[in-house]
């Protein structure tokens, strides 16, 4: 069971070459905006899935303006594939807006997933250059937790002495932790408002497409 | 210093946006040679004649994703190479030059934004670069792989009297760097990725 993901706009000739270098194609995941005319590209695709007899599915982004909007929803439709034992061949990029190619690059790179982008003229496939590798395989379990107790706070902000009581851990393995993680730059520290002297651990609300 | 490299098409907007929310003492904009005739252009250098910035123009391919990334991936080393510190903007311009950005960055591990109506950080580590993420096994077989080399079964090469962990060159395939074909033994040949790494591997070891 082999499944072909990609970004359309206007041209089904953007996702053609892909779908037609797959061995043994079971599914086609096509991501479009709104815009009538990705719509009739869509058709053409979905019109040679039928033939072939490969299962096709449409995923129309209703708020194509936000790019980690639109990246969780890709991400979320990458698991769905996945969880239903399917393997994901390559994910072409080449199509749909420019927010919509970024958010589909973006969660390739973090979940590790074969990427590939088609020439506007030559309509070769060009293999990007990533690594078949959870992106966020550099962080230790211990480090994950962390970074997900802080996505469950308001505003991603949370003290150190906060952090240790709701992670039941004492203060000195929190900090250690957090030096680990200020290096690999998942989060940074703000002065908490009123008390410049004490500081605030802050986590960016796109890490969050690295967990989970 | 702090470098704002920032991505730009025909919109002005989305560099001085990025300008804006993202403190910087140098400007380099990621374009097509078309693009710096335009008059948004034109605006941007004024801007930073104005602040007294000095701008920079890194010229890419607005055809060929990988031509482009590696440039800006190339440039953005070498500023870190002089301690200078690199923040980039993938905001303007095509969805080609916005990913070849992306890629960079997330490849040379710095910190990268998408600056519109909202600001984004988008999710790097900071990492050590591209090789980092391959363990010293990992590397040293791929570094002394060749094309069509045979493997048996207990990873003595059949052309040649050096020895390839089996395990790791299972590692290898399943990173997506390698394929494997069973023909007098173990056929290996590099994959497209592959070759780019090993490359990306020599090029780093002889800067």
């Amino acid at each position: 069971m082999v499944a072909v993901l990609g970004t359309l706009g206007f041209r089904p000739e953007s996702l053609m070459p892909t779908l037609k270098s797959c061995d043994d194609l079971s599914e086609v995941v096509v991501f479009v905006s709104e815009h009538p005319d990705s719509a009739k590209a869509a058709a053409r695709i979905k019109e040679y899935c039928q033939t072939l007899d490969i299962r096709f599915r449409l995923i129309a982004l209703q708020d194509a303006f936000d790019l980690l909007h639109i990246a969780e929803i890709i991400k979320a439709e990458v698991r769905k594939v996945k969880n239903e034992g399917e393997s994901i061949a390559v994910f072409n990029i080449a199509g749909g807006t420019r927010l919509m190619s970024a958010a589909a690059l973006l969660v390739c790179i973090v979940q590790g997933l074969n990427s590939v982008y088609v020439h506007d003229d030559t309509l070769k496939e060009i293999p990007l250059p990533l690594l078949q590798i959870e992106y966020s395989s550099v962080l230790t379990p211990a480090q994950r937790n962390l970074l997900q107790m802080l996505l469950q706070s308001e505003n991603g902000r949370m003290s150190q002495g906060e952090l240790a009581e709701k992670m039941g851990l004492h203060k000195a393995t929190i900090n250690h932790h957090i030096k680990e993680l200020l290096d690999k730059g998942a989060i940074h520290l703000e002065p908490k408002p009123g008390d410049r002297r004490t500081k605030i651990i802050k986590v960016e609300e796109s890490m969050r497409l690295l967990l989970g | 210093m702090r470098v704002l490299y920032s991505t730009f098409g025909f919109d002005k907007a989305k560099v001085t946006r990025a300008m804006r929310a993202l403190g910087h003492d140098r400007l380099v904009l990621i374009t097509s040679e078309d693009n710096t005739f335009r008059d948004d252009f034109s605006e941007i250098e004024r801007v930073c004649d104005i602040a007294s910035t000095p701008m920079e123009v890194l010229v890419v391919d607005k055809f060929d994703l990988l031509q482009a990334f590696q440039k800006i991936a190339d440039s953005i080393e070498s500023r870190k190479k002089a301690r200078e510190e690199v923040v980039v903007n993938v905001s303007g311009g095509t969805g080609l030059l916005s990913s070849a950005a992306m890629l960079a960055a997330f490849q040379t591990g710095v910190e990268a934004y998408h600056a519109d109506d909202r600001v984004v950080r988008l999710p790097v580590l900071r990492l050590p670069g591209m090789g980092e993420r391959l363990d010293p096994r990992q590397v040293d077989v791929l570094l002394r792989l060749r094309e069509g080399m045979r493997s048996g079964p207990d990873g003595r090469s059949v052309d040649r009297k050096e020895r390839l962990d089996v395990g790791v060159l299972l590692e290898l395939k399943n990173l997506g760097l390698l394929r494997t074909s069973v023909r007098d033994g173990i056929e290996i040949s590099l994959t497209d990725l592959g070759r780019y790494y090993r490359d990306w591997l020599i090029k780093a070891r002889n800067a």
